[in-house]
């Protein structure tokens, strides 16, 4: 038992945010976006606030009624996930003695693996709060079972920065998180070298009908594959338990974080403690701005470096 | 945690062209399902042996599908080991001297060539090319000491001979880098270490500020080329040995880095050559980094080009010996006749328009309504079907009713030589009418009446039988095992019981996986590709127009498959998206320039859509020569915008007058055509 560690995920209701914070979000035109800032962390004494401003998104002036503007740190996304990079660079080194806490819900997942993976290991941070709101449906622009749409225009493929993975002469393991969409698993099938396919779907989804969406958006990729693999999309630590359950350590493994954000989150925690796991991601320039609707609830993820 | 379940379908089979995908075939699996291209005319002027042992390098060109991954993954030193382990003695140095080459299979992920320019672009352009080239050289040195332990582990004395070589490799590297190896595994470790300080650079020192600094940044060959020397000097038998870096999907290279690569390529060593794997010139570059020095065919390289209209006979005879090489590894499907006793050879057109017409007339109607005579005059009208029809054979009917709508003559008396040249030709008898309707009923009209007829009653035409799926795959060979993996899947779901009882597949089946297929693959690589929203809509758009090409009930342009337009013409952002929807073949350009239409004395490229989506538009997967539709380069850049699909076939044959001079000269402005 040596090695098992009891994990806390709350409803952010249940409990309560208090002390010096460091806010990390990214505003945008969806409601859940500014759901957290606005309605949890009121009792909290925010410190500084930083936002990940993605293009097309005008950030609110309600967060400048919070912290003065010198304590407001904007970072501008561009087409470089090393701009980024230097961006979270140029954030105070005094954030690393804070209290931060990162909504994660509409940091897109580049940024969000680069951003956790920077507070770690730059900041030497040991541990975060991380916050995510569950949308309450996705937007389908027509039947609601292959119209959704996160993206618009071309996908680029992408390791993330900072989880490449080692070199091997071997051919890895892939493991594809499976999304509503399957031209972004499609692409990373066609892209990443492979020995053995994985596909997880989500099991609890956030709705009874959203592994179904997934399977059947997926449908192509599912036939190839007749192993199933299920992690709940609520659960980072759970996502984390199965990576560590499945996943010979001896052996190149390159996973794609396709799901929700708080699988994703799982990978990515796996992935920093495993530095030969490669992450990869299929990235567009353009993303539809509303994809959610409304809120249903914000679980809080106690993580310990 | 929940418990994770793995499905196992317990009644399943195992679909023997399942691995489709040469990146993700084991090396024994990839020997057991290999099938030589070399032997047919896929590679024109290349020998198995000779694509190996070649001393120039060879640039090895296809479209996506034809089999590049394979061919470079054949010359691998993976899949050498595994022809060893057949060999009698399974002795991989014998292997190595018998064939006389060994290759390193290197793959350009978009992934890790995206991120690792990314990263690097920190640092001065003029460095950072050279830490890709750094890179390249560790893991080429890493495959080539994986060679040396396999040899030295197999031969007689292996201490002496590893010392042997070390000995050698010292005397070479010594003053490069500044230390000696004492043992293999200093290699290894020399290696492992610089590719560990590159990956824990990428994860983890961009993190902080601290510059790329390697132990030493190795130029391409500065430790791989005496390694080789080393190797081929001390182990009697290897001194002719080639070894070949063999780079698949060149094209996803950036540009900087294939400048490098063709540097390479030019200044190539001895024991040291290239095999390099693209889809199409288009969209690589031959450029050097001297930027004055570029790669020429049969100088620096040669151009092994997988072919892209073989003759039908010739990729029925290689597709049905990949069928058969896998239904024979396969213990579920076993047929005597192979693919073709379980998919049927030729598809069968005239019982298609019977089941079809199920005895009405209404087509002959349609038809014959199209002369303005006849569709003023219903009686007449009745009376010509009366004459024409045979109930037995739409096909030779609706003969006759074109027959009947192009004679100027009066339609009873057309009808009644229309009907006597019937009944000749199914008499054979031999007459001038009766070889014309021979070759009208055999050859020119055939399938075009099976799609009219299919279109008429608003049914699609369908696609079945072997025959069908080698046009359809159009070379490809990828398309053609998916099509096959498509048919068996459904045919094991949907009619399973007469399937694992007869073996044979119901063009119902048949037709329905590779329409489902087809519209499948579409949307895929429409969604995955650059400029896929443009690419979607200039298909869709040129599609629609050979629909309505297919569906003229005058049969006046059969099976119009093909289309031109003029390039130069286009800005360079549509150029851009034909590039890729070229390198994607998604539509393909055939690989000579042709008259680019019938009646137009002028020579261009000509291009179709991919056979593979003809289903989607219910047209032909044949080529037919005469009249290819044109496209304006307005109509072009509309088509890529919008689903807006012009009206072409009113307007084939007929002059386009000339507007306002834009001091273009334009391939086909005043041109007309005799087909009309």
């Amino acid at each position: 038992m040596d090695n098992c560690q009891l994990y806390q995920m709350d409803v952010l209701s249940d409990i309560e945010v208090c002390g010096d914070i460091v806010f990390v979000f990214a505003p945008s035109n969806e409601d859940r976006a500014m759901k957290t800032f606005d309605e949890y962390i009121q009792k909290a004494s925010i410190h500084s606030i930083v936002a990940i401003k993605y293009p097309g998104v005008v950030i609110p002036d309600r967060i400048l009624q919070r912290v003065s503007p010198d304590r407001v740190h904007i970072i501008s996304i561009t087409d470089s996930p090393v701009d980024f990079l230097i961006s979270l660079k140029k954030m105070p080194e005094e954030y690393g003695s804070k209290r931060i806490f990162v909504d994660i819900s509409c940091i897109r997942i580049p940024e969000m693996f680069t951003l956790i993976k920077y507070l770690k290991t730059k900041m030497g941070i040991s541990s975060l709060g991380i916050l995510y709101s569950v949308p309450y449906d996705y937007v389908f622009s027509q039947e609601p079972f292959t119209s959704y749409h996160s993206y618009l225009g071309d996908l680029d493929m992408y390791e993330l920065l900072g989880f490449g993975g080692t070199t091997n002469t071997q051919d890895p393991d892939l493991y594809i998180f499976l999304g509503f969409e399957e031209s972004l698993a499609l692409k990373v099938f066609e892209d990443c070298k492979h020995k053995e396919l994985k596909l997880v779907n989500n099991l609890p989804s956030f709705s009874i009908k959203y592994k179904d969406i997934c399977a059947i958006n997926n449908y192509q990729l599912v036939k190839q594959s007749s192993d199933a693999f299920f992690t709940p999309a609520d659960n980072p630590f759970e996502t984390y338990n199965f990576l560590d359950q499945m996943i010979d350590k001896t052996s190149p493994v390159c996973i794609a974080p396709l799901s929700t954000k708080p699988i994703a989150l799982g990978v990515c925690l796996f992935a920093i403690d495993n530095d030969f796991v490669r992450v990869v991601y299929p990235v567009s320039k353009q993303y539809n701005q509303n994809t959610t609707m409304n809120t249903y609830n914000t679980f809080f993820y106690q993580i310990i470096f | 945690m929940l418990s994770n379940l793995n499905l196992k379908q317990l009644d399943s089979f195992n679909n023997p062209f399942d691995e489709y995908n040469a990146n993700s075939i084991e090396p024994d699996r990839l020997l057991a399902l290999w099938c030589t291209p070399f032997e047919s005319e896929l590679i024109t002027g290349f020998s198995e042996s000779r694509f190996r042992t070649e001393k120039m390098p060879i640039v090895l060109q296809g479209l996506r599908g034809t089999g590049k991954t394979m061919i470079l993954k054949y010359c691998s030193y993976s899949v050498l080991k595994e022809r060893a382990k057949n060999t009698r003695n399974g002795s991989i140095l014998s292997t190595v001297k018998r064939e006389k080459s060994v290759g390193f299979y290197f793959r350009c992920d978009d992934s890790f060539i995206n991120t690792f320019t990314n990263v690097f672009s920190t640092q001065p352009k003029v460095t950072w090319a050279g830490f890709f080239e750094h890179y390249l050289e560790l893991q080429f040195c890493r495959h080539l000491t994986e060679v040396i332990h396999d040899i030295i582990f197999e031969s007689d004395n292996p201490k002496n001979n590893e010392l042997l070589i070390l000995e050698n490799l010292n005397a070479q590297i010594s003053s490069i880098l500044c230390h000696t190896f004492c043992c293999l595994k200093d290699i290894d470790d020399f290696v492992d270490n610089e590719i560990r300080y590159i990956d824990h650079f990428k994860n983890d020192v961009i993190f902080s500020d601290e510059p790329f600094s390697p132990g030493i940044l190795l130029k391409l060959f500065t430790v791989s080329e005496p390694i080789i020397n080393s190797l081929c000097e001390s182990i009697p038998g290897l001194n002719d040995t080639l070894f070949l870096i063999l780079i698949d999907e060149f094209e996803n290279l950036g540009e900087d880095i294939q400048k490098f690569i063709n540097t390479a390529i030019k200044f190539s060593r001895r024991r040291i050559s290239f095999r390099v794997g693209r889809r199409s010139e288009g969209i690589a570059t031959t450029a050097t980094v001297n930027d004055r020095e570029y790669l020429r065919n049969g100088h620096d390289y040669f151009l092994a080009e997988i072919q892209k209209q073989l003759s039908l006979k010739m990729q029925k005879d290689f597709f049905r010996s990949i069928a058969d090489k896998r239904l024979s590894l396969s213990s579920d499907i076993m047929h005597e006749n192979g693919i073709i006793g379980i998919l049927g050879d030729k598809e069968d057109l005239d019982n298609e328009c019977l089941s079809v017409c199920k005895g009405r007339t209404e087509h002959l109607n349609l038809i014959l309504s199209e002369k303005s005579s006849l569709k003023k005059n219903e009686e007449t009208k009745k009376e010509v079907i009366d004459i024409i029809q045979n109930h037995e054979n739409p096909i030779a009917e609706t003969i006759n009713a074109l027959w009947v709508i192009r004679s100027k003559d009066d339609p009873i008396d057309a009808a009644k030589r229309a009907r006597s040249a019937m009944e000749d030709f199914f008499a054979k008898r031999d007459n001038e009418r009766s070889r014309k309707y021979k070759n009208d009923y055999e050859n020119k009209y055939r399938f075009a009446i099976t799609v009219l007829i299919s279109s008429l009653y608003k049914r699609k035409k369908m696609y079945y039988g072997f025959n069908a799926i080698v046009h359809l795959s159009d070379g490809n060979t990828r398309t053609f095992i998916n099509i096959c993996r498509a048919i068996l899947n459904d045919a094991f779901f949907y009619e399973r019981d007469s399937f694992q009882t007869n073996l044979t597949v119901s063009r119902e089946t048949q037709n329905r996986a590779i329409y489902n297929y087809s519209s499948q693959e579409f949307n895929d690589v429409c969604s995955i590709i650059k400029y896929g929203n443009n690419i979607r809509n200039l298909i869709l758009n040129i599609g629609n127009v050979m629909t309505e090409y297919h569906r003229d009930k005058r049969a006046r342009y059969p099976e119009t498959t093909q289309f031109v337009f003029n390039r130069l013409e286009l800005d360079k952002h549509e150029r851009d998206v034909i590039d890729v929807a070229e390198s994607w073949s998604m539509i393909i350009r055939r690989s000579r320039t042709q008259r680019v239409s019938a009646g137009i004395d002028r020579k261009g490229d000509i291009y179709y859509i991919n056979r593979a989506f003809c289903p989607i538009f219910g047209i032909s997967y044949r080529v037919r020569g005469g009249v290819n539709v044109q496209f304006s380069a307005e109509e072009m850049q509309l088509m890529m915008v919008s689903l807006s699909t012009p009206k072409k076939l009113s307007h084939q044959g007929k002059i386009k007058r000339p507007t306002d001079f834009d001091g273009q000269l334009s391939l086909f402005d005043g041109e007309a055509s005799d087909n009309g």
